[in-house]
């Protein structure tokens, strides 16, 4: 199997983290056992690689952590995004989708 | 069941920030430790297995420790609106200010006055001959440090926002204060001045933005 490596996952963590937010209000747990379900296992974050991230986007103000009860009666740390995340989604998606046709275009990536 | 609350506060160690934000930053690693663990539980694993895998998400806990520190402190010397906005629209409103006093003392004829009893309209025709070039550098700058199209066109007008708004303190003070001026007058001068400082340079700044508030963003990937 091809891995990715931790430099390219770096990269796209951030617009994996807004998209699923984009959907719904999120927990940590929640939100790396998504990304690892939705991309089939292909990108994984764990406690390590994800919570910097996390933090590092609610001090830009992209995303905001709130303590919830969930169902259960367990308080969680949910994250929902910001209007400005919802706003800094728009030009993320563009520059990867550019970004991929250019890569595409130069390697072929599409038809590899 | 280990203690996660426990267990994650000593791995972490202290991490140098607010107190209170470190406990609940604790909280909420040690409910995702117990998240994981319970879900290795509930594929089979003993308790002591399934937490050995839960605690390997951290490889390095002084690593993730760090990680965190850095991002509560901020992750660059400088934030998102610093760079892309003050830092590109400080030094375009340096440039024109810096420009706008070489002219007046080079050429004082490079300027076009029309005075009333009433009103005094001052245009520094070749200071704003040179302000699209100033716009662009500005846009060009915020644009290339990542600058939304807002940020791009802030950093461009910011000039002639930073001389509107002194103008609409300082001015309205010092022409209010004036009994022997009529009121009409007072704000007949008020909107001349607006139109003289702000609208017509924020205009030709704005001109020289346009490629760049158009143009669809730079790809740039970061290490």
């Amino acid at each position: 199997m091809v891995t990715i490596s931790s430099k390219i996952k770096r990269g796209s963590a951030e617009l994996a983290i807004l998209s699923l937010l984009g959907e719904q209000p999120l927990h940590g747990y929640e939100i790396a056992k998504r990304i690892e379900e939705q991309t089939h296992g292909v990108l994984r974050f764990n406690l390590a690689s994800l919570y910097p991230l996390l933090y590092r986007l609610e001090k830009r103000g992209w995303v905001k952590g709130s303590w919830e009860s969930s169902p259960g009666g367990r308080r969680r740390r949910c994250y929902r995004l910001t209007p400005a995340g919802k706003r800094q989604l728009v030009p993320l998606r563009a520059q990867w989708r550019l970004f991929f046709r250019a890569l595409d275009r130069l390697a072929g990536v599409a038809h590899a | 069941m280990p203690d996660w609350r426990e267990l994650a506060r000593q791995r972490l160690g202290a991490l140098g920030i607010d107190p209170k934000r470190e406990e609940e930053i604790i909280a909420e690693l040690a409910d995702h430790l117990e998240d994981s663990s319970e879900h290795w539980c509930q594929r089979g694993a003993s308790v002591e297995d399934a937490a050995s895998r839960a605690l390997d998400e951290v490889p390095e806990w002084a690593e993730l420790s760090r990680e965190i520190h850095q991002a509560e402190q901020g992750e660059e010397a400088m934030n998102y609106r610093t760079k892309s906005l003050w830092l590109p629209g400080m030094v375009t409103l340096v440039v024109s200010m810096t420009l706008l006093l070489l002219i007046q003392h080079v050429d004082a004829a490079a300027r076009f006055v029309w005075m009333k009893p009433s009103s005094y309209f001052v245009l520094y025709w070749l200071w704003l001959l040179c302000l699209p070039a100033l716009g662009a550098m500005g846009a060009y700058w915020s644009r290339r440090v990542g600058g939304a199209l807002r940020e791009c066109a802030l950093a461009s007008v910011f000039p002639a926002v930073a001389l509107a708004c002194i103008i609409l303190v300082v001015f309205p003070a010092a022409l209010f204060l004036d009994p022997q001026v009529s009121a009409v007058q007072k704000v007949s001068a008020l909107a001349l001045f607006l139109l003289n400082w702000g609208l017509i340079p924020g205009a030709a700044l704005f001109l020289g933005a346009l490629p760049f508030v158009r143009k669809s963003p730079r790809v740039t990937v970061e290490s």
